[in-house]
């Protein structure tokens, strides 16, 4: 084995191993913060530089909260309940972080650093980095179950079964919505996916993409357990759900595990829908790319906040109609729409074109604008009537009733 | 062969043979975050359904009706505060009440003013703040709790300002009020009422049509009207099962007969959750008209009645009763000549609401449960007692 | 070389997982042992650059039959998973002759020059020749396949449908 090799991945992994949970640090902060703005309150606003005497004076906005918050978790008591598997007690948290960060790096960050390393240590690269993706993520349900299973603890296990239903069934219109991406580029490749959007060529400006990113979106709340999807860690019915039982730096570990999913879920979202790196100026200076990657990641994650301030909490029941009902559906509906929709534009031409190339972005560049209109149109016409069709369709039947007054 | 058994109107536990599942017993509580104090819930889980359900409380037993028949008439106001720590004013009223009626005390009409501008203010942050944990069971973060509360915090300033505490206001007292108002308060209380329509619009505007909040709430927990007259249901528990029934238009105690106010109730067609939630909503409104009524129409004069020194009753039993904001308040006295009560007795309202806690659940998902003891309205103070 | 030692990791801990899997008492331990068993027969996968059957392997066998096998347990009667039964059947024999049967039957192309069909071309493992070929040449049998599984899911639901059915609303109690 060569130094050289060595050398490249460690070049390729050790930065992604550092930014993200510093961006993690800063995301709690944000949340907090947001949270607290929506609510009325004000948030953490003491914490300066903790450890040091100008804490108190220097305080920041409250920066420091997330490294005091880091510091009383490492020092907190590790309770593990009488009756639980230790060892799964213990493997469930770091089974929650690895593939969250496992799946970083099929990001197509293009970071400064990375171009001088050979192709082979660059996970995105891979022929089949975005279904590595999705199947790494699938792992998360495995530690959640085993964190619900181990602390034999009734909430736990309800919440660890709500989890694994809930991520299983929020898969599949995530992975249907990424198809179309794969429809328009013709490539699984996450670098071939970003470049293909370069400059404002993203995929959320075409009427299927639109569609896709928002099942995306949603589906992807529900699989990082983000609110109105947050059953699994419901407070107000099962406590904490799988984490009930945890303290200390386990449960900082889960916590961080969230996190880091989340930025990947969102990272995935910006490379298929949001053109990756593209943004103004990227031409001129290449490094802003990485400056637009996380930007877009952070305004993803701003919306995460938000719902999660504003939203109550689905049910059990409706949160899988929601998926197997509506979602699902619709995103088979999308790839319809898109097929059909690559054909009436190719009309039988699919062969003259470089297949090196994504062919829908081809066809849609070369074709008459008002049939683009109308593909806009229509497309969102028929997915809308669906939407509305299928909301009808497993919506409750309600009484009716009605308010009266007496004198 | 199966056997099924029906355990709700539209949920039945198949037991197969050979595929025999075990049902998932839960105790939630005494400490889970959304009983709403020390309360418990001993559940019997099939999946998520509840297919069982027994409350237990007892746990913050404070022998209050016993503590009362060993003091003096007087003496116990203090500890009335205590039973819904939410609303001590009408907790006071409902006994201040029951003991006018012992002796014939004459309430001067300031007094009588103030009292009632007191219990719709209670009435107030009641509501509002049980629309603010209603929600939070719903799993909202407590956005509309915090909101709400900012409009309690308001009203407790009045209070506060009135009586020199927040939540134990101890401000009742046979034939009257133990002092009066300060100077400028009218004016202050005529400005939080102005204002609070405000954000009752911004609140309704929010929360009633919600998507998630009606497909939450609908169609969840249904009281039938029989059943609620039956169990004895009552306050806009019962009026959102349909029935038009409220004390302070029955009764006409004090002096609500001069003021218009009309009572929400439902045609009782569903009686779930979101007609709770609606009753209440739309209550808050009703309590704006009397205060601005009470506002407008309060005189001067003296506060506390011609009430002897040493309250000593001859031998009676009276029943004095209010609408408080969780519904029917009650004080059963029995007086024996001397300065103590025989006995004393609660009707608490939030303990016979609860009884119907069961029967709404069977059926439902586990979270439902949690919004309907939401949707109840229970302070284990006065549960327990 | 660093293949190598990478090949001897991951069956060094592939053989393990097996081991395991099929020793441990304890349901729920099996199990995981059997799925980090498929997450090293995963990486020998990518050691031979089949980066899809790499991945299907976690999505499939991990995510999906791993999660099946947990809520199958979870179903049965022994949720905690400590077995005291023994462990041994009485055809255990049998069960070992067959075992060594079939690992004689894998081991002998190994060590004699058994005639096995000529490579003529050396197989080109990426995902877009794989795409093509299910796309063009075995279009078909993708389509018959996705028949098949749609039948069996449909299948599923309504058998799951006719084990509970809720009563129509106003029907009599």
């Amino acid at each position: 084995m060569s130094l050289e090799l060595i050398r490249d991945i460690l070049v390729a992994t050790v930065p992604l191993l550092l930014i993200f949970p510093t961006l993690f640090a800063f995301t709690t902060w944000l949340e907090r913060k947001a949270l607290a703005r929506i609510q009325n309150r004000i948030g953490p606003n003491k914490v300066g530089v903790p450890l040091t005497r100008y804490g108190g004076r220097f305080s920041l906005f409250g920066l420091g909260q997330p490294m005091a918050d880091g510091i009383k978790m490492l020092f907190k008591e590790n309770i593990v309940p009488r009756d639980a598997d230790r060892l799964f007690h213990l493997l469930a948290p770091i089974l929650a972080l690895i593939p969250a960060m496992l799946v970083l790096c099929f990001l197509p960050i293009d970071f400064p650093w990375i171009n001088n390393i050979q192709d082979s240590v660059k996970a995105f690269m891979l022929d089949g980095a975005v279904i590595f993706f999705f199947a790494i993520t699938g792992l998360n349900t495995l530690a959640v179950f085993m964190a619900g299973w181990a602390s034999r603890n009734k909430y736990s296990l309800l919440g660890g079964m709500r989890a694994i239903a809930q991520m299983v069934s929020y898969e599949i219109p995530l992975v249907l919505s990424a198809v179309i991406v794969v429809m328009m580029v013709g490539s699984l490749n996450a670098a071939e996916i970003a470049n293909a959007q370069a400059g404002w060529n993203w995929f959320i400006f075409t009427p299927w993409g639109l569609a896709a990113f928002i099942i995306f979106f949603i589906a992807a709340l529900a699989e990082t357990n983000r609110s109105p999807f947050d059953l699994p860690e419901a407070e107000s019915e099962i406590i904490a759900g799988y984490f009930t039982e945890y303290s200390g730096f386990k449960f900082a570990l889960f916590f961080l595990g969230e996190y880091i999913a989340m930025f990947a879920i969102s990272g995935l979202a910006v490379t298929l829908f949001l053109g990756g790196g593209a943004g103004p100026g990227v031409a001129a200076l290449p490094w802003l790319s990485v400056i637009w990657f996380l930007v877009k990641i952070f305004a993803l994650i701003a919306v995460m906040i938000w719902l999660r301030g504003t939203l109550p909490r689905l049910r059990v029941d409706q949160l899988m109609g929601f998926a197997w009902k509506f979602l699902l559906p619709l995103s088979i509906l999308n790839i319809f729409i898109a097929g059909s929709a690559l054909h009436l534009l190719a009309g039988g031409r699919l062969a003259g074109l470089d297949e090196k190339q994504p062919i829908l972005r081809q066809l849609m560049e070369g074709a008459n604008p008002l049939v683009v209109a109308g593909l806009w149109i229509g497309a969102l016409l028929i997915l809308y009537v669906a939407a509305n069709g299928l909301n009808q369709l497993s919506r409750a039947k309600v009484r009716p009733r009605e308010y009266k007054y007496a004198e | 062969m199966s056997s099924a058994t029906a355990i709700a109107p539209n949920y039945e536990l198949i037991q197969q043979d050979g595929l025999e599942t075990s049902l998932l017993e839960v105790s939630m509580g005494p400490h889970h975050p959304s009983t709403h104090g020390v309360f418990r819930m001993d559940v019997k889980l099939d999946g998520e359904t509840v297919v069982d359900l027994q409350p237990v409380f007892g746990y913050l037993h404070r022998n209050h009706e016993k503590l009362a028949e060993n003091m003096s008439y007087l003496g116990s106001m203090p500890f009335t505060d205590r039973l819904d720590y939410f609303n001590s004013m009408t907790n006071n009223w409902a006994y201040a009440l029951a003991a006018e009626k012992l002796v014939e005390i004459e309430v001067p009409e300031r007094a009588d003013y103030l009292r009632v501008i007191m219990a719709e203010l209670t009435r107030l942050v009641n509501h509002v703040s049980l629309v603010g944990f209603f929600i939070n069971d719903l799993g909202a973060l407590g956005t509309p709790l915090l909101y709400a509360f900012r409009e309690r915090e308001k009203i407790l300033d009045l209070f506060e300002q009135a009586s020199g505490a927040r939540m134990m206001c101890n401000y009742f007292r046979f034939g009257g009020l133990r002092n009066d108002v300060p100077e400028g308060w009218l004016d202050r209380a005529r400005d939080v009422v102005d204002h609070f329509p405000v954000f009752l619009d911004e609140y309704e505007q929010l929360l009633c049509e919600n998507e998630i909040i009606l497909s939450r709430t609908q169609g969840v927990g249904c009281l039938s009207r029989d059943l609620a007259i039956s169990a004895g249901i009552t306050g806009p528990m019962l009026r959102a099962s349909g029935v038009n029934y409220d004390i302070r238009k029955v009764d006409k105690y004090s002096i609500y007969d001069r003021f218009q106010f009309r009572v929400p109730y439902t045609d009782g067609n569903v009686g779930d959750c979101y007609d709770r939630f609606m009753v209440r909503m739309l209550e808050m409104r009703e309590s704006i008209r009397i205060l601005k009524q009470a506002l407008d129409g309060i005189g001067d004069g003296p506060v506390l009645g011609n009430a002897p020194k040493v309250f000593k009753p001859k031998p009676a039993e009276v029943y004095g009763r209010v609408e408080a904001p969780k519904g029917e308040l009650g004080f059963y006295l029995i007086a024996d000549g001397t300065p103590k009560p025989y006995r004393y007795r609660v009707r608490p309202p939030s303990l016979i609401n609860l009884t119907v806690l069961r029967d709404m659940c069977l059926g439902q998902k586990v979270a439902d449960a949690v919004i309907i003891l939401g949707s109840i309205d229970i302070v284990l103070g006065e549960v327990d007692r | 070389m660093s293949e190598q030692i990478a090949f001897w990791i991951l069956s060094a801990i592939a053989v393990l997982g097996a081991l395991v899997a099929v020793r441990k008492r304890n349901l729920i331990h099996g199990v995981f042992a059997l799925m980090i068993f498929f997450a090293a027969l995963s990486g020998l996968f990518l050691l031979l650059l089949a980066e899809f059957i790499a991945a299907v392997q976690i999505l499939v066998y991990i995510g999906a039959v791993g999660i099946l096998l947990l809520f199958a347990i979870m179903l049965t009667e022994r949720v905690a998973g400590d077995d005291g039964r023994r462990m041994t059947s009485r055809g255990w024999f049998w069960g070992l002759v067959v075992a060594a049967a079939v690992f004689v039957v894998l081991l002998l192309p190994a060590i004699q020059q058994w005639p096995t069909p000529e490579v003529t071309q050396a197989p080109d493992p990426s995902v877009e020749e794989l795409g093509h070929k299910l796309m063009n040449p075995y279009v078909m049998t993708l389509e018959v396949l996705a028949l098949l599984l749609t039948a069996a899911l449909i299948g599923a639901v309504t058998a799951a449908q006719g084990m509970r059915k809720p009563k129509e609303e106003g029907s009599p109690e």
